[in-house]
């Protein structure tokens, strides 16, 4: 019995066409993009977001600059930028701001030091949770020096704290040795820092 | 003969000068001695002042509007309510006692303007990144920031009324003295500079001496192997509770003429009033 020969054009439409999905894989600490991928041969990483077709064919087609892209760790968008070759001194040692002090009403990271108790507890934002856009390099360390208050000169104490630790903690708690005046430092993976204070 | 600074403010949309002003009367307050610590605040609304904690840093409060910004500074000799007065720019700090220098002015000079200014790291500024005017067409280097005077000196008064005359004619005054380079503004350091320089009298005004000894945080002359425009972005300003002040790892001891506007926060201001409460 001879097969019936099924139209080509026919056949071509009936085949389900996979949908590609695109993904900017970045480095967790600074948000800069790494690489543009296609699902299908996006390397396993967990810090990578899927981004708009047309942003990933002009990237591919050399039409703009991988670099004149960088991911907002907070919003979790792929942000058009200016070329950044400067880093900031606030970038690398920045002074985590007492809740007194600042303007910042949405933080990312809040830091609770009690004097009584010797105990800093580091908290992740809410929002953290509530966002899967972003999938993180967990394994990203965040330092928090404990120094002379507003002198990174002299440092008391150090703890070390990485993304996955807090992710699945959204609290942790350090035994710390303050001294009477102190100010935190650290390297800016988040935006916004704040401090509170339980004993001002 | 009574003594004091002077400082000069007025509104503008995105800078609150009164904030530095507040800032520096302070750090004056904190560590000049008394009969060295009078300070008198020009300004062009003094109703603006409702909103700081502590006006009586300022001893005398004198309303002024007729000029904005930096012109202000031109009319010094006009405003002042003191005999000898030392003007400042407000974008500085005090971080010691500096009333040596003062008597020594008040003994020796009539009018004395800066003309040397260092590094954070105590180094002579030399470079003249952004004094090519001055260079080029042989200005002494006067910084106005620091502007000694008495109020009897008639060289200080035609010192200063030809000042505002350069102040109010720049275009003229640039073609004819400042072709060599002609700078985009004709500021209050430009002024000054030429003012001496037509009036011939560089040598009487800001001769040699070991002060006033000034700190300038203009970051293209701190003698970095990089471009830099702010100092911010390259090395922290750390003031301590005692009002004790470094600037990346080097502490700090002479006048610092810190120049970003946005410096001053209410932390800041936090560390200096309780500093001056204390005193009080």
């Amino acid at each position: 019995m001879e097969a019936a020969l099924i139209d080509f054009n026919e056949w071509l439409k009936s085949m389900p066409m996979h949908e590609i999905t695109y993904y900017a894989v970045f480095d967790p600490a600074s948000g800069e993009i790494i690489g543009i991928y296609p699902n299908h041969s996006c390397p396993d990483t967990n810090s990578k977001i899927s981004i708009d077709e047309d942003v990933a064919l002009s990237i591919m087609e050399g039409r703009t600059f991988l670099n004149s892209y960088v991911v907002d760790i907070n919003s979790g968008n792929l942000e058009i930028v200016e070329t950044k070759s400067l880093i900031k001194i606030d970038d690398v040692l920045h002074r985590v701001v007492d809740q007194r002090w600042a303007d910042i009403v949405d933080f990312d990271i809040m830091l609770t030091a009690d004097l009584h108790s010797n105990k800093l507890t580091i908290e992740l934002s809410e929002k953290f949770y509530q966002s899967r856009k972003i999938l993180w390099d967990g394994s990203t360390e965040m330092l928090f020096l404990i120094t002379d208050y507003n002198d990174p000169n002299g440092l008391y104490d150090t703890v070390a704290v990485t993304i996955d630790q807090l992710f699945r903690s959204k609290f942790l708690n350090y035994s710390v040795d303050f001294p009477r005046e102190f100010s935190i430092y650290t390297r800016r993976v988040f935006k916004n820092y704040i401090l509170k204070n339980e004993n001002s | 003969m009574n003594f004091g600074y002077l400082l000069v403010v007025s509104y503008h949309p995105d800078i609150d000068y009164l904030k530095m002003a507040y800032a520096l009367a302070l750090s004056i307050k904190n560590t000049q001695k008394p009969g060295f610590d009078k300070i008198a605040l020009i300004i062009d609304d003094k109703s603006c002042l409702e909103k700081i904690k502590s006006p009586w840093v300022f001893d005398h409060v004198i309303e002024w509007n007729k000029e904005t910004f930096w012109d202000g500074r031109s009319w010094m000799d006009k405003l002042s309510p003191w005999d000898a007065t030392v003007c400042l720019d407000v974008d500085m700090l005090f971080l010691r006692d500096h009333s040596h220098w003062i008597e020594y002015f008040l003994e020796n000079c009539d009018l004395y303007v800066a003309n040397r200014a260092f590094t954070y790291r105590g180094e002579k500024i030399t470079s003249d990144h952004y004094r090519r005017c001055f260079t080029k067409n042989k200005l002494p280097n006067l910084y106005s920031m620091f502007t000694f005077f008495k109020k009897s000196s008639s060289m200080a008064q035609d010192f200063f009324a030809l000042g505002r005359h350069i102040i109010k004619n720049p275009k003229e005054f640039s073609n004819l003295y400042l072709a060599e380079n002609k700078p985009k503004i004709v500021g209050t350091d430009e002024a000054f500079a030429l003012s001496a320089k037509i009036l011939d009298i560089q040598d009487e005004i800001s001769y040699d001496l070991e002060f006033p000894k000034l700190v300038h945080m203009k970051g293209g002359v701190q003698n970095w192997p990089w471009p830099a425009e702010n100092f911010t972005n390259h090395v922290g300003f750390y003031l301590n509770k005692q009002g004790k002040l470094k600037i990346g790892n080097y502490q700090q001891y002479d006048a610092i003429h810190y120049v970003e506007k946005d410096l001053i926060t209410d932390e800041i201001i936090n560390i200096l009033e309780e500093l001056a409460w204390k005193l009080r």
